[in-house]
């Protein structure tokens, strides 16, 4: 199978991660070590640089955020400072507000806010306002980058392995009617280089 | 010896009696009435249709291209069969052939046919009708010849086989929302009709989860009714093959471009049937081959058979928005999923 989907590595690489659930513990956990920050590979641009930002402040901490690119093939990640006492909610918001890095593509819906981000255990659950589902502009490849750059971004945090997706509190099935959301996703290995 | 002989020459002469009348009968050739041919136009396909009477039914027949040599030569041998009164050789309408010539070779009458192109089971088809009193037609060989682009409609290696079609969106949900307000629910409908007439055409019994613009469980339903009521289409539907979903895909970026095709790997045979849609739709199609790709899809994951869902090129980009809204552009990928299908099948042994 590898064989079919390597024809294409980005694919393979976002593929992975849409697939993998909760019980995929053999997971692994990137992007908390020395990795460099990220870019994929081709055809991805490179997108290496990272936002510049202010000095390390006392209470403030640093996390990578994940956009699409303008291809919708890869994901880039751009590192922004947020304030540590609320640090998930914090990327999480700074992740719906999206991005000005050149060659990234904001995925999140206009108007769409962040409710609340609860983490139990190695799971968080990221709470949006209906916007989220009825606002969506994006088909497959729209859903999947969506779903892509939120696991990867609530997973920089070591202890968060799984994301679930709740809209006004109630898990949903999907957001524009591809991908099953009724389940935590876990990030795959592999998906950033 | 001499006693031994004579009765085996007895019974050999007595077995050629009997075999006389049989002899005979086999020798009697059916001999060509009449000849006609005709352009004909169904639907979007246009083609000439030649129809050759014979006063018999035709039974033994083969037909083949002839090769490397001749590759323009197609070539029909009826057995037991002769001229008759016809001419030799007919001259056709050279948009799709330039002659037809009949020669007697002793045993068989051998229709030759000039075609303007290599022939291959894509641009002819060759059948033969019984006779038809109502109509005063008579046994005939039908000779179809298809010119530049092919046969459409028609896929072989599908007969039997039973396929859930499932038009993505519909109704209260329009999907995506493209270039000058293209409606993905609409373009979905129109690529699956098509690819229904196809696979309909080549032996398919089709299942539709939506005929028109709808929502297929009802517009009040949450979005897990409707996409288990589309999957319920085929679980619920004995000996179902395929489960295949049609999209458009869309994103934020209008500069975002291509075809791909997402699967659950249920089994091995999921990713085998995205990979021959996705070969098909690029090799027809032509668009940026986006690949195909591993996801937790709804559809694809719930149905119980083998399962894909295609999006046949993105319908938030200018170029690409106008292809879908345009009819060749949809025949082709209609073409190309029904061949990829038909490759699946091939591949997979199943």
């Amino acid at each position: 199978m590898m064989n079919m989907t390597g024809k294409v590595v980005t694919a393979a690489m976002m593929a992975s991660l849409l697939l993998l659930t909760a019980g995929c513990e053999e997971t692994g956990k990137p992007g908390t070590s020395s990795k460099p920050s990220a870019a994929t590979e081709n055809p991805a641009p490179k997108l290496n640089t990272p936002v510049p930002t202010a000095p390390a402040v006392s209470g403030q901490t640093e996390v990578k955020l994940y956009f699409p690119n303008e291809a919708g093939d890869s994901l880039g990640s751009v590192k922004v400072s947020v304030p540590v006492e609320d640090k998930y909610t914090a990327a999480a918001k700074e992740l719906v507000a999206g991005t000005k890095e050149p060659g990234l593509t904001a995925i999140f819906p206009k108007g769409v806010k962040v409710l609340s981000v609860k983490v139990e255990g190695n799971l968080a659950t990221v709470d949006f306002s209906k916007e989220l589902t009825h606002k969506f502009v994006g088909g497959s490849t729209g859903e999947q980058m969506l779903v892509s750059a939120l696991v990867n971004t609530m997973t920089e945090f070591p202890e968060i392995e799984r994301v679930l997706i709740t809209v006004e509190g109630e898990r949903i099935e999907t957001i524009a009617g591809h991908l099953d959301t009724g389940e935590p996703f876990a990030r795959p290995t592999g998906l950033v280089q | 010896m001499r006693r031994g002989i004579w009765p085996r020459i007895l019974i050999l002469a007595a077995l050629c009696l009997w075999l006389l009348p049989a002899l005979a009968l086999a020798a009697s050739t059916r001999k060509v009435t009449s000849f006609q041919s005709q352009v004909v136009t169904e639907g979007r396909q246009t083609f000439l249709r030649i129809e050759i009477g014979m006063n018999g039914p035709i039974k033994d027949y083969e037909v083949k291209g002839d090769g490397i040599l001749n590759p323009n030569r197609l070539t029909i041998d009826i057995d037991k069969a002769e001229k008759g009164d016809v001419r030799a050789e007919i001259p056709l309408d050279r948009k799709f052939a330039k002659t037809l010539r009949f020669l007697d070779t002793g045993k068989k009458l051998r229709i030759t046919v000039g075609m303007q192109a290599p022939a291959s089971d894509r641009n002819y088809r060759v059948y033969t009708l019984e006779k038809d009193r109502h109509a005063g037609k008579p046994h005939r060989l039908i000779i179809e010849l298809y010119g530049e682009g092919g046969r459409r409609g028609h896929v072989s290696g599908l007969k039997g086989r039973t396929i859930v079609v499932d038009p993505g969106h519909g109704g209260s949900d329009t999907g995506a929302v493209g270039v000058g307000g293209l409606r993905e629910k609409d373009i979905t409908l129109e690529v699956a009709s098509k690819v229904r007439d196809i696979l309909e055409n080549s032996g398919v019994k089709v299942v539709m989860t939506r005929e028109d613009d709808r929502d297929v469980y009802g517009p009040t339903a949450t979005d897990a009714q409707e996409l288990q009521a589309r999957v319920d289409y085929g679980n619920f539907t004995p000996n179902v093959d395929v489960f295949l979903s049609i999209h458009c895909d869309a994103f934020t970026s209008e500069s975002s471009n291509g075809t791909s095709t997402f699967y659950y790997p249920k089994t091995w045979l999921d990713a085998l049937l995205a990979q021959n849609l996705q070969e098909a739709m690029i090799e027809h199609g032509d668009r940026r081959d986006r690949g195909i790709h591993e996801a937790r899809f709804y559809v694809c994951r719930h149905s119980t058979m083998p399962a894909a869902l295609v999006e046949l090129a993105f319908i938030t980009n200018y170029v690409e928005g106008n292809l879908l809204a345009d009819e060749d552009f949809q025949d082709e990928m209609a073409q190309g999923i029904a061949e990829g299908l038909a490759n699946y099948f091939a591949a997979s042994g199943t």
